[in-house]
């Protein structure tokens, strides 16, 4: 197997990270454990912050990391940290699994292409451990003012498109789409500057 | 959109494309232009960055130390079941995994190779008279009575180690849900502690909140500046409407009302609802519940069902 390419900046836990995701691509199946045992509260957290059901959120966290065994071989490291792979398919498998609880329908449309023909994920905390993240994106968002952080939510978390936002706030769409486009980019620019610092 | 999009209409968009906020069709439109601008595929993976850092912000919420051990061995015995069926051809299938869809191995076959069928051992008719053509010399019948001691041996031991098996997978299932019981005892346990702490700390402070109309609901704040943790305690607050949740306020000093959180109370008025927020101590001014749609709003819509102010410091 070719080696997966390297970032050039990573946290210790990222590079760890990165080694694990070589080993299940050449078939270990310890280092799924291993992953596992590095991210399974952090997905967790995640899938249980989407879908609100603990029942629900155990399922979707064995899906996601059975997705990440049998994808680990796709796994490209310029297109983000595999933390930050690992939860975009946790985010996709619990918006797919809420949007089936809302719809009561049984049949989960898994979206199995989280990275396939998409522009890389650009982690821009890439170089921080997992509990320093946390700190400095939390951070970040409270920077936000709270109309511009609660389009942020609902979309990201919610996975509501922006008609549902604009229907739920009771606001034009217009609006919603100017403090989508405000939010995201501030919050981006804001955790880039808490990298600078960081890194200075 | 239905017009070919310029470069600057598109890279506006990147946001949205971002968060997944648009239709199925604009999407695919707008991924189109980025596959043909460096900019704009630039542009998107530090925006999917920063809305993909949202899942940082989550609160830990660790799962048990049990339901993860659980989770953890299938997941590791399924991915050797997979990696044993791709080198013998088999596929997977890629079915969503499950507690049900775990691979178990199948029961231990229950035939052998030395298994006599019926007819091999029913006795012969002998009539009265004819030669006896059973009868054989004895190093002739030895052998035979040496395999069906063998197989009669090997039967028992068949049945007794299934029995043990059993046994031994009863025994490991009841350990399995006697530990899930301690974990989530002592989960229940160290939750109840941390409520205790959040309310009973030194740097906590406490903040009555009561009605504005003549009903009976009513809630108490309790504030660890320490930590910054927030502790709402409602009661008499009657379950919000359908399509509608309670929202709670810090409201500063500045008259800036901060969202700390959306809820719903049980059926006898109870919530427990908590939240972490920095707040200096003198940039409090009051705290406030109203009732809102469904998933909160960005600033208080409704009317005011309780408040209250700090009490001054002493």
């Amino acid at each position: 197997m070719p080696a997966l390419p390297m970032r050039s900046r990573l946290s210790e836990d990222a590079a760890g990270d990165v080694a694990i995701i070589q080993r299940m691509a050449q078939g270990d199946e310890s280092a799924l454990g291993a992953l596992h045992d590095r991210w399974s509260d952090g997905v967790h957290a995640l899938v249980l912050r989407i879908v609100r059901d603990e029942a629900e959120a155990e399922e979707v966290v064995e899906a996601v990391f059975w997705q990440g065994w049998q994808q680990a071989g796709r796994y490209a490291g310029e297109r983000g940290t595999p933390g930050a792979w690992l939860l975009a398919i946790a985010r996709s498998r619990a918006l797919d699994r809420l949007r089936t609880i809302r719809r009561r329908r049984d049949d989960v449309t898994a979206d199995d292409s989280v990275f396939a023909n998409e522009p890389a994920i650009g982690d821009p905390l890439s170089d921080l451990n997992t509990s320093e993240r946390a700190g400095r994106v939390v951070a970040a968002l409270e920077t936000l003012p709270p109309e511009q952080r609660m389009v942020l939510e609902l979309a990201y978390f919610e996975g509501l498109s922006q008609t549902e936002i604009a229907d739920q706030l009771a606001q034009p769409l217009g609006t919603i789409k100017t403090r989508a486009r405000l939010a995201l980019r501030k919050l981006r620019d804001t955790l880039s500057v808490l990298r600078e610092e960081l890194a200075s | 959109m239905t017009t070919p999009l310029s470069h600057d209409e598109a890279f506006a968009m990147l946001p949205e494309l971002a968060l997944d906020l648009l239709s199925p069709d604009d999407a695919a439109t707008l991924m189109a232009f980025v596959q043909t601008s460096p900019a704009c595929q630039a542009e998107l993976a530090s925006l999917r960055g920063a809305a993909g850092a949202m899942a940082s912000a989550v609160s830990p919420a660790p799962m048990g130390d049990a339901k993860k051990r659980t989770m953890r061995d299938r997941l590791v015995s399924r991915a050797v079941a997979s990696t044993r069926a791709d080198a013998t051809g088999a596929d997977d299938g890629g079915v969503e995994p499950s507690a049900a869809t775990v691979p178990i191995a199948p029961p231990a076959a229950t035939t052998s190779p030395l298994r006599l069928e019926p007819r091999d051992v029913l006795p012969e008719k002998h009539e009265p008279g004819a030669p006896d053509r059973r009868r054989r010399p004895a190093w002739q019948v030895l052998p035979w009575m040496a395999a069906a001691a063998s197989i009669g041996i090997a039967l028992a031991q068949l049945r007794t180690t299934s029995e043990l098996t059993a046994e031994r997978d009863a025994a490991r299932a009841a350990l399995t849900s006697a530990t899930a019981s301690t974990t989530q005892l002592s989960a229940q346990l160290a939750s109840r502690d941390s409520l205790v702490a959040a309310m009973t700390g030194a740097q906590v402070s406490v903040v009555e909140l009561a009605s504005t109309a003549k009903l009976p609901p009513g809630a108490r704040m309790f504030w660890d500046r320490l930590t910054n943790r927030w502790t709402l305690i409602t009661h008499d607050l009657q379950p919000a409407q359908a399509g509608r949740t309670y929202q709670l306020w810090l409201v500063t000093a500045k008259a800036e009302k901060i969202s700390a959180g959306t809820f719903n109370t049980d059926a006898q008025g109870r919530a427990v609802v908590q939240a972490t927020y920095a707040l200096a101590e003198a940039d409090l001014a009051a705290i406030a519940i109203t009732e809102e749609p469904e998933g909160g709003s960005p600033q208080p819509t409704g009317t005011i069902l309780v408040a209250g102010t700090p009490a001054p410091t002493r």
